[in-house]
């Protein structure tokens, strides 16, 4: 898959790249405005806590990354990236909680991520890939979650290449 | 779920935009349709360039910070802030302005 550069961001958003970022000023929550989904990936990609997406540090994110990598045969692993959003407004307004980024030949693909306990009827999941995990999680470490563990990161992984390859079936047909 | 979130991604940084000021609102950006469900005004934040939204009950406090009647309709209208959610500007500078 060959690398392009990474498309920028319409209007002034462009120029918070620039920035330098400071501590948090806490408002009534009640008085937070809502951010736009746009906006809301902007903001989540400026306050990811490692510092390389291509190679997250917690291991789930890592083990997933690097699954979906292989199933995408990629040559290099930098032309994908896992952001977590557990937190930001990408959470908090869009049901968001980690997104991948994929660069391709018609810019760049991101499929978004929500883990919940149960996918119910009712609920309302706005992420491309939604999906379930125990309560407790699972610890790859331990002999009882190992395979459990291994067949969640498979499941997930094919999901979003599913959603990937959809994408791209997409934007072939235009 | 957001304790198994944080444990499988990770959490974001609690981080702000430096309010430099000066921005200027693209006016079709203002025109688009509102995202969020409970939205009613478009807000533009001079101080860091972000487009954010207002409920009603937000709508009705920029109002009163801008020292003006809360309008019928916001199809001609949006406010101006010089801090906001993102950044460290002062949030308590507003404006209502004509698109």
């Amino acid at each position: 898959m060959r690398m392009f550069k990474e498309s920028g961001y319409t209007g002034a958003i462009l120029e918070q790249e620039v920035f330098n970022k400071i501590e948090k000023k806490k408002y009534p929550h009640d008085m937070e405005n809502y951010v736009n989904y746009k906006v809301s990936i902007k903001i989540a990609k400026d306050a990811q806590p490692y510092e390389d997406p291509s190679d997250p540090d917690p291991q789930f994110a890592n083990d997933l990354h690097a699954t979906v990598a292989e199933l995408l045969k990629l040559e290099d692993y930098s032309s994908l990236r896992l952001y977590t959003a557990v937190g930001s407004h990408l959470d908090v307004y869009h049901s968001v909680d980690a997104f991948f980024e994929l660069d391709t030949d018609n810019g760049i693909i991101t499929v978004t991520l929500d883990v919940t306990k149960n996918i119910s009827k009712g609920e309302e999941h706005r992420a491309d890939v939604v999906f379930q995990m125990p309560p407790d999680g699972l610890d790859p470490k331990l002999e009882e979650d190992k395979e459990q563990y291994k067949e969640k990161i498979d499941e997930v992984s094919q999901r979003v290449l599913d959603e990937i390859q959809n994408i791209l079936n997409k934007n072939n047909r235009r | 779920m957001n304790d198994i979130s944080e444990k499988l991604f990770g959490k974001t940084k609690d981080i702000v935009y430096h309010a430099e000021g000066g921005y200027i609102p693209d006016v079709s950006f203002l025109k688009c349709s509102l995202e969020g469900k409970q939205s009613v005004a478009h807000i533009f934040c001079v101080g860091c360039g972000t487009y954010l939204e207002a409920n009603k009950k937000q709508a009705e406090s920029l109002a009163k910070l801008a020292g003006t009647e809360v309008p019928e309709n916001f199809d001609e209208y949006y406010f101006e802030v010089a801090g906001c959610e993102v950044c460290d500007g002062d949030r308590d500078i507003v404006a209502l302005k004509k698109k």
